[in-house]
């Protein structure tokens, strides 16, 4: 986040929601401790987990944003699911799909016309037929976040001097909707193309589909596809727990964008391997609440940088397209992808430098 | 579990935390009635007085099934409006009958009170031994029915001002809410509650099914969506619960 849109002499309406939740306990305790006084004693975890898991889905913070430091600014709110990190490694439990249609509620109670699913909450429009109605879209976000996904790698692929076209490259959660989409965007433009998923029907029929373009391999086993990728692209929403970054390739470009987290790296054994958090762009004209809360919480090594999922609802809003543009599972075709990216280059979005929990790659700061 | 209401077959422990929970009930049902009957003289029209009037004879109502509950399973609730966290939300709310403010008693008493009620009434509805939980489930449920028309009314006033309201009910949050709260913390600022027939009946709940934090938890989700429906801001009242004791 950086400096507020230039410009801006009144605070515009809220078209769009973006609907989300904080991926772990730390995220939230920094979100809570924010909202509290500093005269009062920080909450231990204890205290957190006994208030958080309690919270309605609300406006947590008001924002504007625009696409150029000198274009009009426009006016968005974060809804907060409060789904915790422990509720969100559960899975698509009827309490998390109902903190969901909540968000949903508040989104339609605040009367903005588009939301955007982030992170986990995209769960409900990809399987569960929730459908956007004449007051308000929904969208998941997916295009622009698989957009962003195929972007970073190929920015990744490039930055070490490697071409894409010499790599195997492993998608997990290939039949998920993002999965799908990067898998769809890849294939026939790597040397192999691995596909990883839980549901064996639904992986047999993408890869059958995208063999016609190149050579592919699929596994419910991740494991077993894991070491042989020397590319990951890891995108599922998984409530089995992460992989260990020892377990892939010794020369491995790992983009993890799933939620939570799909790669555990454990300090010492990275060795060559390089991660960077997938989906992330950089909006030029700026993202900045109304009152510096959702700086708080919502906070990357570079400024003005949103999840692809977010900024798929802005564009769209910045647009004037308040439109379910991704909806559904597994619809995200290459040329959504294509158009998505166009509209999100107009409206200044760009790929954010690559980084990871640690910072920026170095090769970013010397590009 | 089911037995029969007359001659009921728990144990001592049990009839203990119901003791405490059914003095809690009857005391805060009567402060509920004492508080609508001091609302009479808020109200111009004879509608309006008539209408808490009956209000407070519905709570008096409630506080006897309470009592007759306490009855039918021999024990006796202990009744006592000068309870430390009760007297205190006492004060509080004649401070603004006496200001003449309707808005803030009728926040206090419709959404934090109630709140409050419906939601511990629903989840003690629960508990093994059926014949009081069906009493706290009824009682909840006419409870629950009463708040509409007061939201209704809420809602009015934020759309006139929503800023002075939001800020009055900030105020009243700080005020109430932080005094409900502590009734369910972990730690107590009263030393006794006053209500208790021993130690504090927190630590003992989960031997009928109930703990503190879910309670806590419950009346909380409670209150934050009365505060939604009348439209404050999601990120305003966020930041009250936010500083609530734990």
């Amino acid at each position: 986040m950086g400096s507020a849109p230039a410009g801006v002499s009144t605070i515009p309406a809220a078209t769009v929601a973006a609907l989300g939740h904080q991926e772990s306990w730390s995220q939230l305790a920094a979100t809570v401790r924010a909202l509290r006084t500093p005269a009062r004693t920080a909450l231990t975890d204890a205290e957190l987990r006994e208030i958080v898991p309690w919270i309605p889905p609300r406006t947590v913070s008001r924002f504007t944003f625009a696409a150029a430091p000198d274009a009009p600014a426009v006016g968005g709110i974060y809804i907060d699911t409060f789904i915790t990190p422990d509720e969100l490694a559960r899975g698509p439990t009827r309490l998390v799909l109902d903190k969901v249609r909540d968000a949903i509620r508040a989104a339609r109670r605040e009367g903005v016309r588009l939301a955007t699913l982030g992170g986990f909450t995209s769960i409900l429009l990809e399987g569960t037929g929730v459908e956007s109605d004449g007051d308000l879209a929904l969208t998941t976000g997916n295009s622009l976040t698989a957009a962003l996904i195929v972007h970073g790698v190929e920015r990744a692929v490039e930055l070490l001097g490697r071409r894409l076209e010499a790599e195997t490259l492993l998608v997990i959660g290939a039949t998920g909707d993002v999965g799908s989409a990067c898998a769809r965007c890849f294939a026939g433009r790597t040397r192999r193309l691995l596909l990883a998923a839980r549901n064996r029907a639904r992986l047999d029929c993408e890869a059958q589909q995208l063999r016609q373009l190149g050579p592919v391999d699929a596994s419910t086993d991740v494991t077993e596809l894991l070491g042989q990728a020397s590319v990951v692209v890891a995108v599922a929403s998984s409530a089995e727990g992460a992989f260990a970054l020892a377990a892939c390739a010794p020369e491995a470009v790992v983009c993890d964008a799933g939620y939570p987290k799909n790669i555990r790296v454990a300090p010492g054994a990275v060795g060559g391997r390089r991660v960077f958090w997938g989906g992330m762009g950089v909006l030029a004209g700026g993202l900045k609440s109304h009152d510096g809360f959702l700086e708080q919480f919502y906070r990357f090594p570079v400024a003005n940088a949103a999840h692809g999922c977010m900024l798929e609802g802005l564009v769209l809003a910045m647009a004037g397209r308040f439109e379910p543009f991704s909806s559904g599972r597994g619809r995200i075709t290459p040329g959504r992808v294509d158009e998505m990216w166009r509209l999100a280059r107009r409206c200044g979005v760009s790929l954010a430098p690559l980084f990871d929990g640690a910072g920026f790659w170095a090769e970013e700061l010397t590009a | 579990m089911n037995v029969p209401a007359t001659s009921p077959q728990i144990s001592e422990k049990h009839r203990s935390v119901y003791a405490d929970i059914l003095s809690q009930a009857v005391t805060g049902e009567l402060i509920g009635m004492a508080n609508y009957a001091a609302m009479v003289r808020l109200y111009r029209d004879v509608a309006g007085q008539q209408d808490a009037l009956q209000r407070a004879m519905t709570e008096l109502t409630h506080s006897e099934m309470f009592s007759r509950a306490a009855r039918e399973l021999g024990v006796a609730p202990i009744v006592n409006l000068e309870a430390p966290y009760w007297h205190r939300i006492r004060e509080s709310f004649l401070r603004h009958v006496d200001a003449g403010d309707f808005v803030a008693c009728l926040v206090i008493q419709e959404v934090m009170l109630e709140s409050f009620a419906v939601s511990l009434y629903h989840a003690v509805g629960e508990v093994p031994y059926r014949p009081l939980a069906s009493v706290f489930r009824a009682v909840g449920d006419q409870e629950e029915g009463h708040v509409d028309h007061a939201i209704e009314e809420l809602q009015a006033a934020l759309a006139a001002d929503r800023d002075g309201f939001e800020q009055k009910l900030e105020k009243l949050h700080d005020e109430v809410m932080t005094t409900l709260a502590e009734m369910l913390a972990a730690k107590d600022s009263v030393g006794h509650c006053g209500l208790c027939h021993g130690d504090c009946v927190k630590g003992s709940l989960q031997e009928v099914g109930l703990d503190r934090a879910t309670l806590r938890g419950l009346a909380l989700n409670h209150y934050l969506r009365a505060l939604d429906r009348i439209g404050v801001r999601g990120e305003r009242s966020l930041t009250w619960v936010a500083r609530l004791p734990v």
